[in-house]
């Protein structure tokens, strides 16, 4: 799936994290918290669509803040497998 | 309100509330009704689909086999499935198997789902745009896996029994490489594929190359949804055709149906490709049932417009 090269450090250690949280958790809010939850990280929106391939993604509208006092966003796109189970398939820029 | 019945509150209610549960901890500001609180997620779910088949009771999906010669029938012709290497597995005798799980299996489905016993595998769809060039969704394919895909014709099933999962090798075809490629959040989200080798023996869709589709004209799609054996969707049309990339569709679709080809029922021409929409299933106690979405009650389903690509792909031949 689509990756864009990271900004920063800040954005490429999230996504790395995110494989493995996604991997294990048991629902879209559970994801969302930990996004929430990291450094940096300063607004988690769930884009209200669902992109229709099988399984189908669900995108996570990321912002957060670097370093140097600027705003990024990105967008990280986990797959929905069913049965409560969820994989990362990547980021990528609005 | 003690005395709520579910039954008696409207179809946009109980999937607004079904739809902020799911979401509520992404999205904070989704309100919970309070009328609702007292019923568990289950409950809403066995309500809501009893009110949607009660009052809408439609999903037009129809298999290949039910379709009557003519241009619906045509417009199949066009339709592939995306499949991953590893999805089919050579015979050895110019046949390939396509590697599939029954739908209720892959799903959970609850007893009563339509198709649940067929197969499901494919992950995406697309349709044949010139001799050696496929459009999808741009979500579906894009360079770093291009290579990995499989662009099969005639995934769909002979009859109410029989699916079609041993396919000629003439049939499947290999992604090479992307022609163009757009995946914006909320925008454009589309890709053209070359193939491997050019396609004789399938119709070319037609495309829009300029202009708009006509606000509510009528529309069907065509493709794997759920990655089951081709689906023809009819009796959908716009219902917004006001975003500059893509236009809103009432049409009846599932994962899978992503790069589907969405046809004007009048001129046949394909005027987008199916990419995003509403929550396909709901959970009703152990097990899955659909989300049948009430005509104006769901976000409804966004088709990217092919005059977003179309300067991409060769005219057709003038005969």
């Amino acid at each position: 799936m689509p990756d864009s090269a990271p900004s920063n450090d800040v954005i490429g250690e999230l996504a790395r994290a995110l494989t493995g949280v996604a991997d294990g958790a048991r629902s879209l809010d559970e994801i969302a918290a930990w996004l929430r939850a990291q450094p940096g990280v300063e607004s988690v929106e769930l884009a209200d669509y669902l992109l229709k391939s099988n399984p189908p993604q669900r995108d996570f509208i990321v912002e957060y803040g670097t370093k140097d006092g600027a705003r990024v966003r990105k967008i990280l796109n986990v797959c929905v497998l069913g049965g409560d189970k969820f994989q990362f398939n990547g980021m990528r820029d609005p | 309100m003690a005395d709520t019945k579910l039954e008696d509150l409207p179809v946009a209610a109980l999937l607004q509330e079904l739809r902020n549960r799911e979401s509520r901890d992404a999205n904070p500001s989704a309100r919970l009704s309070e009328d609702l609180r007292i019923f568990a997620d289950d409950s809403i779910a066995a309500a809501l689909i009893g009110s949607q088949k009660l009052i809408y009771g439609v999903d037009d999906r129809a298999d290949v086999f039910q379709l009557s010669s003519g241009p619906d029938l045509d417009d199949v012709d066009s339709v592939v499935a995306l499949f991953r290497a590893a999805g089919i597995s050579d015979n050895g005798d110019g046949t390939s198997t396509l590697r599939t799980v029954t739908f209720a299996t892959a799903q959970n489905l609850c007893p009563g789902e339509r198709f649940r016993e067929q197969p499901t595998g494919a992950f995406c769809s697309g349709f044949l745009v010139a001799t050696d060039i496929i459009a999808t969704a741009g979500h579906c394919v894009n360079a770093d896996n291009v290579r990995d895909v499989r662009f099969v014709f005639g995934f769909r099933m002979r009859d109410a029994e029989t699916a079609e999962t041993v396919i000629s090798n003439g049939e499947i075809y290999r992604g090479m490489a992307v022609v163009g490629h757009q995946l914006v959040g909320n925008g454009p989200d589309w890709a053209l594929v070359r193939l491997d080798r050019p396609v004789a023996n399938h119709r070319i869709a037609r495309i829009r190359r300029a202009g708009k589709i006509g606000d509510q004209q009528a529309v069907h799609v065509i493709g794997h949804p759920a990655g089951l054996p081709t689906k023809f969707a009819g009796g959908a049309g716009v219902r917004d055709n006001a975003p500059e990339a893509y236009f809103i569709a009432n049409l009846d679709s599932y994962g899978g149906n992503s790069g589907s080809p969405v046809f004007n029922s009048d001129t046949h021409e394909v005027e987008g490709i199916l990419v995003r929409g509403e929550t396909d299933f709901v959970r009703q106690g152990t097990c899955q049932v659909s989300l049948v979405c009430p005509t104006t009650g769901c976000r409804g389903e966004d088709c990217t417009r092919t005059t977003e690509f179309a300067n991409l792909v060769p005219p057709p031949p003038t005969s």
